[in-house]
């Protein structure tokens, strides 16, 4: 049985990374948002009849307008509400744009002195795959130190437990958020964090539960599979009874947010399924026969 | 004594919605406000901050406008990298710059994150001079410029409360034209002393320079010495820059982001304190008590750190707060099992058992966050703090007050009307399943 799960999760395991592998080769990698591609902002003043949807809206149907589209409010007064949109395809240079967007957002309210674009430039990518490099060595390190800890304290086991479980947790959030072609921000590596310090978080507890319930039950009257069988009861109500709750502020959050905000609380969700998952795996799957 | 328990209980109660309250909406004092809360620094994310466009411009070897000269890509990049280097000197890690256009470089600060730093103005004043320090003799003879700087050892030093010196080593060679002025002058001649093109003070020679050291107030308040030497440090800009256009941004998540999160985790605990009094009756009262007391100091502290809420920030205070869960979950677990058992002392029994599992789940905690701390830099700096600060809070809540308030608790009502009070066969299946 635990072989057997054991199999089965390094099975889904692989077969996401490897899915998610052929879909980031056809694809080029991850679906990159505003952060990684770049694209033209475009700061306009409206009056206040355009609302936030109806901008959008209105933006995202001019001719060219494609790919990602983030709209953030800059000022906002009794007469007038200025936005800066960033627009990652424009289909044309920055001047022929401010003309698209000026005859656009000029033309329809007759009102030329209230609607002005202010600028329209294009702009290169704020971060790069590089920048990701330091915050992946943290993180190693980060994770390496508390598992020599665990090594120390509770056994190699343990240890490669506790350093791999996080690992593969956030190498199949990355995974899934290839293949569902979330675009990534530079907030990945928040989610990233969230998620291995998660299953780390989640690992040791079943761990220490585990090696608690093996030394203090009696041999006597229980089978090392009923030992095993209580542990995992506990593990699965403490981690269940944490893990619904921050569900439930997820859940607020994604109904809530607006949609910038979404993209991050989706990679937070996927991040803590990894790491349930994972966890579960290295607590129980990579147990001994005693 | 019971009684006296009990009314221990109650003023724990008053004294936490006291604090809560002096931390979420301060207390006033005649001009002074105490509001913890403000220590807290939002991210752009969720304040938002500033965008500044800057436009490039080429200049010669003496810092003049040359109309000849084009924006090349190495220019724009060696301009990238330096304002880079500046903003990575001073520690603001997190503003960003992309280039725009051929020849705007566009940057995306915060307005509320660093002390030093308030708008836009501030900015361009730290990262687009060019850095041209130069020294004239009486006659108005070139004697230095910064290439006889030795490389990084500018800085700022406090001479008194009120004045701030810039700081510097000479080369050799920087030395050698110096004892030069004083062999032709006299150590008491004057050296104008001029910045960026504008000419700054004149000092005498022998009060600015000893021993191959500069060090001069040059009538500069601490931020615009600090600033100066960090462009000394970072070599000369061959450029001059124009802002073309400021601008101000709101949230980028929603303008409402941050009540929604705050309301987002009150309800996580919230769901957990009902799932506390679904497991353990009566001793839900204590998770209340317990995790409000929490939650408020662990705020108070965050703000004293000045932790800035970005996602990164948000997702070290979540990992914190489930820490802080599952460890009580676990103690009450564990007091609930031996109180079953009929142990003699279940709380006390209950920390021997358990109290590893405490230590090792916030040392591991801690040693993520000391490790990562390391690095510094954003996304790491806040998520570490988050999680190392939570550790420490955690151990010492978990630890020491939870057993406190188990043994106020315990003895404030009579046992028959506690939670752990259980069935007579519950006992027996206890004792003989778990014990």
């Amino acid at each position: 049985m635990k072989k057997g799960f054991m199999r089965v999760s390094l099975l889904i395991s692989a077969a996401v990374i490897c899915a998610a592998a052929v879909i980031g080769f056809i694809f080029g990698g991850f679906s990159k948002g505003l952060d990684y591609t770049g694209g033209t902002a475009v700061t306009v003043k409206l009056p206040p009849e355009n609302t936030y949807d109806d901008f959008c809206s209105r933006l995202m149907k001019l001719e060219g307008v494609s790919g990602n589209v983030n709209v953030i409010v800059s000022e906002k007064t009794k007469d007038t509400v200025i936005y800066i949109a960033e627009i990652e395809e424009t289909g044309t240079d920055s001047e022929s744009f401010k003309k698209l967007v000026e005859s656009e957002f000029t033309d329809r309210y007759n009102d030329k002195e209230a609607a002005i674009v202010f600028e329209c430039i294009k702009f290169g990518p704020r971060s790069s795959v590089k920048d990701l490099v330091l915050p992946f060595i943290a993180l190693a390190a980060a994770l390496l130190v508390p598992a020599v800890y665990v090594l120390i304290r509770h056994g190699l086991r343990y240890g490669i437990s506790a350093f791999a479980a996080p690992v593969l947790a956030s190498v199949l959030m990355l995974a899934v958020v290839m293949m569902a072609r979330i675009d990534i921000s530079r907030n990945l590596m928040s989610a990233v964090y969230l998620t291995s310090a998660s299953t780390l978080l989640a690992v040791i507890t079943g761990l220490l539960i585990r090696t608690y319930n093996e030394k203090n039950t009696s041999r006597m009257k229980s089978t090392g599979e009923e030992i095993a069988k209580n542990a995992k009861k506990q593990v699965r109500s403490v981690i269940l009874a944490v893990v619904l709750c921050f569900a439930i502020a997820l859940v607020f959050g994604l109904i809530f947010q607006a949609e910038l905000m979404r993209e991050l609380l989706i990679q937070f969700a996927v991040g803590c399924v990894c790491a349930l998952f994972c966890a579960y795996a290295a607590v129980f799957g990579t147990a001994e026969e005693k | 004594m019971r009684i006296r328990r009990l009314l221990i209980l109650l003023l724990l109660f008053v004294f936490t919605a006291a604090l809560t309250y002096v931390v979420f909406f301060g207390v006033t004092s005649g001009p002074y406000t105490f509001l913890p809360t403000s220590g807290l620094v939002s991210s752009v994310e969720l304040n938002g901050g500033t965008v500044i466009s800057v436009k490039v411009k080429p200049v010669d070897a003496k810092g003049n406008d040359d109309p000849d000269a084009e924006v090349t890509d190495e220019l724009m990049d060696e301009v990238m990298k330096m304002f880079k280097e500046r903003l990575d000197d001073r520690g603001f890690y997190d503003i960003s710059l992309s280039k725009a256009e051929d020849d705007i470089v566009r940057i995306e600060m915060y307005t509320d994150d660093y002390e030093d730093l308030s708008d836009s103005n501030d900015l361009t004043k730290y990262i687009c001079e060019r850095g041209v320090l130069k020294f004239y003799d009486e006659e108005g003879n070139f004697i230095i410029d910064n290439a006889a700087i030795l490389d990084g050892t500018a800085r700022e030093v406090r001479y008194d409360d009120t004045t701030y010196m810039l700081y510097f080593r000479l080369t050799e060679d920087g030395a050698e034209a110096f004892n030069r002025v004083r062999d032709e002058f006299g150590k008491d001649s004057n050296i104008d002393i001029e910045y960026d093109g504008s000419k700054l003070v004149t000092r005498k020679l022998s009060s600015i320079i000893k021993d191959g050291q500069f060090a001069s107030s040059l009538g500069f308040t601490r931020r615009e010495v600090t600033s100066m030497a960090y462009q000394l440090n970072s070599g000369i800009l061959d450029a001059k820059f124009t802002v073309t256009q400021a601008r101000s941004i709101k949230s980028v998540m929603g303008s409402e982001v941050f009540g929604f999160l705050m309301t987002g985790v009150l309800i996580a605990l919230l769901a957990f304190i009902t799932v506390m009094f679904v497991r353990y009756a009566s001793y839900g009262f204590i998770t209340v008590l317990h995790i409000w007391m929490f939650s408020v100091i662990l705020v108070f502290a965050l703000a004293a750190v000045r932790l800035k809420l970005s996602p990164a920030g948000i997702a070290g205070t979540l990992i914190g707060l489930s820490a802080f869960m599952i460890q009580t979950d676990i103690i009450l677990c564990e007091v609930r099992k031996l109180a079953r058992a009929n142990g003699k002392d279940p709380i006390r029994d209950a920390y021997r058992n358990r109290g590893l599992f405490i230590v090792d789940i916030n040392a591991v905690l801690l040693l993520m966050g000391i490790v990562m701390a390391v690095f510094e830099k954003s996304p790491m700096g806040e998520f570490s703090s988050a999680v190392a600060l939570s550790a420490l809070i955690g151990f010492l809540f978990n630890f020491v007050f939870l057993r406190g308030f188990l043994h106020l608790f315990k003895g404030a009502f009579p046992n028959s009307r506690i939670g752990f009070t259980v069935r007579s066969n519950e006992i027996a299946d206890a004792g003989r399943k778990e014990v």
